[in-house]
């Protein structure tokens, strides 16, 4: 009966969505992004006088790769699937439509996906599995137009802006919803690392510290020039056992509540040394993006609105003025929200 | 949230746990088992996935595409594939699938990639110089890191190799 509680209370206890709609708006923002950068090369990756035809795909994926692309394989199509990727990314952002919008780009990702799977890289695919988990979560319960249309309708709050300025304060007063969508993007994230560092445990070079001195003379690979210091035997040492520890804090660490804060600086430090020195687009603001949802971001948007600069701003009075009760969305009261120390643990 | 949703969701949960995990465990008997059954949710869905980039170890090689392309006046174009290492610091983000194409099409197991590569080299060249191509040789230029010696501040001598490894006619090369 324990295991069936704990089962119960690890997906599906009621808590903030916050966090959710801030990962929606910055997964749609990174979408968009990912359709800016493919912009100019639209022709010569997806169409059949680029580099790869579709012919050439369909038989390399197999018959089982979904893709409007293979389908419809014209160039116009092909146009026309790209500038609704943009649109639908846009509403995502923005949370309008939030739920279908999401639906739609994961359809559109997936079609240039499966389109040219030569040249996809870690982030095309975070990206994609990023945005599958939040076609499956209340991703539209805050931070988002659906959200303020929503209040708006409900109370007949007299303009958008007031209404907007409201959903975005309330925070821990806000919606609460059981978070098994977002628990699984948690463990979409661990296993990532898991993954990584057991295929790398095997590897010679990792166990003797020298693997980063193969990845910092892949000329093609780097974006930015390291400094000499890492290249020196210690730093390339360092550096090596040291992305293995990162990875495995990731993938472990971060399920303890003393030890998570702890694993996600290490990994947002990992990430920013990849973005500084590698060349893989997008691949750390995505891994980022998802670290998200280990925090509790409704926690740390009160406690900016007990600050000075909140009340400079106005935010905290617009925030008591919208006060309301927690608007479970799944028919339950929604709890009060509990506090935490300053280890993290729940009082 | 009612009980029978909850029972929904959690089979639905168990699912596809073990389908992302049996996509990433290692080869074994249990994985050929496991897989056979989800593939047909993991594929069609696009949840396939691999994160053993510089695993075992990383790769040392450096390399890129060159293309020498014969026109039918006699002349010869050369192309290379766009190298990030001779892009800024902008154009070599937005270009970098380039790179990726060329790490994973230079392989004799993509030999399929072959005759498009060829092809989209001819078109480039025709609309570059508006000459008629009509055969194209595809050649992998590389170097490979060599082990660490003692003194890692040093840069690696770079020993660059050759070696052309498509040749096509192109047929109809006016209409490309």
């Amino acid at each position: 009966m324990r295991i069936v509680k704990a089962w119960d209370r690890f997906w599906f206890e009621p808590r903030e969505t916050l966090t959710l709609g801030v990962i929606r708006a910055l997964a749609g923002f990174l979408v968009l992004s990912y359709a800016l950068l493919i912009s100019g090369y639209v022709q010569t990756w997806f169409t059949n006088s680029g580099l790869v035809s579709s012919q050439t795909a369909q038989a390399y994926d197999g018959p089982y790769h979904f893709s409007l692309l293979l389908i419809w394989p014209s160039a116009t199509a092909v146009w026309i699937v790209f500038g609704l990727l943009i649109v639908f990314s846009i509403s995502m952002m923005l949370g309008f439509f939030s739920r279908l919008s999401c639906i739609l780009v994961y359809i559109c990702l997936l079609s240039f996906d499966h389109r040219d799977l030569i040249i996809l890289n870690s982030g095309d695919t975070m990206l994609k599995l990023l945005t599958f988990y939040l076609c499956l979560s209340p991703c539209e319960a805050s931070f988002s137009l659906d959200a303020v249309i929503r209040r708006r309708q409900r109370r007949e709050r007299p303009n958008l802006v007031s209404a907007l300025l409201n959903n975005l304060t309330y925070g821990a007063s806000g919606p609460v919803a059981a978070p098994w969508a977002l628990r699984l993007i948690q463990i979409q994230v661990s296993v990532v690392y898991i993954s990584t560092v057991l295929s790398k445990l095997p590897g010679p070079m990792w166990q003797n510290g020298s693997a980063l001195w193969n990845v910092y003379n892949l000329s093609e690979m780097m974006r930015f020039p390291l400094p000499s210091l890492f290249h020196s035997p210690f730093m390339i040492n360092a550096a090596s056992w040291g992305t293995l520890l990162i990875e495995f804090s990731m993938a472990v660490l971060v399920w303890f509540p003393g030890t998570r804060l702890f694993a996600l600086l290490l990994g947002a430090l990992l990430h920013l040394g990849i973005e500084y020195s590698m060349n893989v687009p997008l691949f750390s603001a995505i891994m980022l993006t998802a670290y998200l949802s280990f925090l509790d971001l409704s926690i740390l948007w009160r406690r900016f609105l007990s600050t000075p600069w909140a009340h400079k701003l106005k935010l905290a009075a617009a925030s008591e003025s919208s006060k309301a009760p927690g608007e479970p969305l799944e028919g339950r009261e929604a709890p009060v929200p509990r506090q935490r120390s300053r280890s993290g643990r729940r009082r | 949230m009612a009980p029978w949703k909850k029972g929904v969701i959690s089979a639905f949960i168990i699912f596809h746990v073990v389908a992302v995990a049996s996509w990433l465990m290692p080869d074994s008997t249990i994985k050929q088992n496991l897989t056979t059954v989800t593939f047909w949710y993991v594929i069609p869905v696009g949840l396939w996935q691999a994160w053993d980039m510089f695993a075992p170890n990383p790769s040392g090689l450096n390399m890129y595409v060159h293309a020498r392309v014969q026109n039918s006046d006699g002349s010869v174009w050369e192309y290379s594939l766009p190298r990030m290492n001779r892009l800024g610091f902008v154009a070599r983000y937005a270009q970098e699938r380039f790179r990726k194409y060329v790490e994973n099409a230079h392989l004799d197991a993509s030999r399929r990639f072959w005759p498009d590569m060829a092809r989209w080299v001819a078109r480039q060249d025709r609309e570059q110089t508006g000459k008629i191509p009509t055969h194209v040789q595809l050649i992998r230029t590389w170097w490979e890191v060599p082990a660490p010696p003692p003194d890692t501040s040093q840069a690696p001598p770079e020993d660059w190799r050759t070696f052309t490894f498509y040749n096509t006619d192109i047929k109809n090369g006016a209409a490309l």
